[in-house]
């Protein structure tokens, strides 16, 4: 399954290559907003990104613009990789969590849980809800999105999160703060911390069902490879 | 002077000799252990204790209370990071000392202050700027020995609390894990007038027990 997410954050960084099926951004500056895509800078007009997506030869990218009194507004910006004269930008009244495909439109959602899709270079906003801060950990890009909330940061705040397919009508109840969820070939990997107890929950993307459990010390760095030997 | 808590009325009395000279609302935990899969919440354990002291709480338990508040942060946009300070000056990532996210931390701020920034300091430890230490203090003597602990449960304010008073709202207190949740105002006047001096007692009543 395809999978187009990238991590801007670490190539802004890090300069380091990211990997996507369509395009692989490769490094960046940090003093312009620009980045490099197949060698040729994009001047983003972002002062921080921190999620993108390549469909074809458009480039979106979830950032922010920051004010002189360092106030930030929500930004999602599309880019041609073949036209580099060729940006728009949008502004959301709340954080982007993250921009994926979804029935095959570009979508983001945001950090209360709404949905929007891009037609006609307008965002509409769906029907379909999220739950507050969810990240879509993989989708096949029509109707199924797997969907990972975490539990609250606060103390005081409900510590129940969990991963659910959109379609399948698997739901798990699971608590994770520091690692989020991965989908890797077609398993769920979850460091769950809840009673303090790290584990490493393998699920089934088709079914829901736990393929394993690993009890694990601390959260590991890849969870891909965590837990095999 | 005595600090006296009444949780299921939600009162911190301060007594002076025979007669209450003050009362303020102050919010304990539950009379029986609650649901939260993380820790759950626990009653505020009735007692007799004695106050230590006041500190800046820091624990690894709880992710936002790693920091102590206060802290001095290096807002990091192109690197989708925020800095903080270490002791030693040192600046370390929160994204990876913490686990959270530049943007999270702007939506914490944001629910919290109204305006999506990074703030200066560090104003998301749960304990808020200080928290207020009790003991129980097994031989009388009103000093933590080496065999005494310090309660787990504690006086303190919530950020949100903090946020509230800060932006001159109306401060609404929650009910906590087990400590005891006061408001900014109230704290700092007790602090003032040496109602958490150390060495006062503090009796924590009974959860059936009226003032």
């Amino acid at each position: 399954m395809k999978k187009y997410s990238l991590w801007l954050s670490l190539i802004l960084s890090l300069g380091a290559a990211s990997s996507s099926t369509w395009a692989t951004p490769t490094s960046a500056h940090s003093r312009d907003g620009a980045i490099q895509v197949n060698g040729r800078a994009i001047h983003t007009g972002l002062q921080s990104v921190y999620e993108g997506l390549v469909v074809g030869d458009r480039l979106f990218l979830v950032g922010f613009k920051i004010a002189a009194d360092r106030v930030n507004t929500p930004q999602v910006a599309e880019f041609s990789l073949s036209d580099s004269t060729t940006r728009k930008f949008w502004k959301f009244d709340e954080i982007v969590q993250g921009v994926f495909l979804f029935n095959r439109q570009v979508t983001v959602n945001d950090v209360v849980g709404n949905v929007f899709t891009l037609r006609d270079g307008e965002w509409g906003r769906l029907e379909t809800k999220l739950p507050p801060n969810a990240t879509v950990v993989w989708t096949d890009e029509a109707e199924e999105l797997i969907v990972c909330h975490r539990s609250g940061l606060q103390k005081d705040a409900s510590h129940v999160g969990g991963c659910f397919s959109t379609t399948k009508h698997w739901d798990q109840q699971l608590f994770w703060i520091e690692k989020a969820p991965k989908v890797c070939g077609m398993s769920l990997r979850v460091f769950d911390e809840s009673a303090k107890a790290g584990m490493l929950r393998v699920f089934s993307i088709a079914t829901g069902e736990e393929l394993s459990r690993t009890k694990l010390r601390k959260p590991p760095n890849d969870l891909c490879r965590a837990g095999t030997r | 002077m005595e600090l006296h808590f009444f949780p299921s009325q939600n009162i911190l009395a301060v007594k002076d000799g025979t007669r209450y000279i003050g009362q303020y609302g102050a919010w304990g935990g539950p009379a029986s252990k609650g649901f939260d899969p993380y820790m759950a919440e626990e009653p505020t354990w009735p007692g007799v204790y004695v106050i230590h002291g006041v500190e800046k709480y820091s624990t690894p338990t709880w992710p936002l209370s790693k920091i102590k508040w206060g802290v001095r942060l290096i807002d990091m946009p192109k690197l989708d990071d925020v800095y903080y300070e270490l002791p030693s000056k040192r600046l370390a990532s929160i994204k990876k000392d913490v686990g959270i996210s530049r943007r999270e931390l702007m939506q914490l701020h944001q629910m919290y202050y109204k305006q999506m920034k990074i703030p200066p300091k560090w104003v998301f430890n749960d304990f808020g700027p200080i928290a207020i230490r009790w003991f129980k203090d097994q031989n009388g003597n009103k000093i933590l020995d080496k065999n005494e602990r310090l309660s787990g449960q504690m006086f303190h304010t919530t950020p949100q609390n903090e946020a509230e008073q800060s932006l001159g709202l109306s401060v609404n207190l929650t009910p906590s894990h087990g400590c005891i949740h006061l408001k900014p105002a109230d704290r700092d006047f007790l602090l003032g007038s040496g109602a958490f001096s150390p060495k006062t007692t503090l009796i924590v009543h009974r959860y059936d027990e009226k003032i």
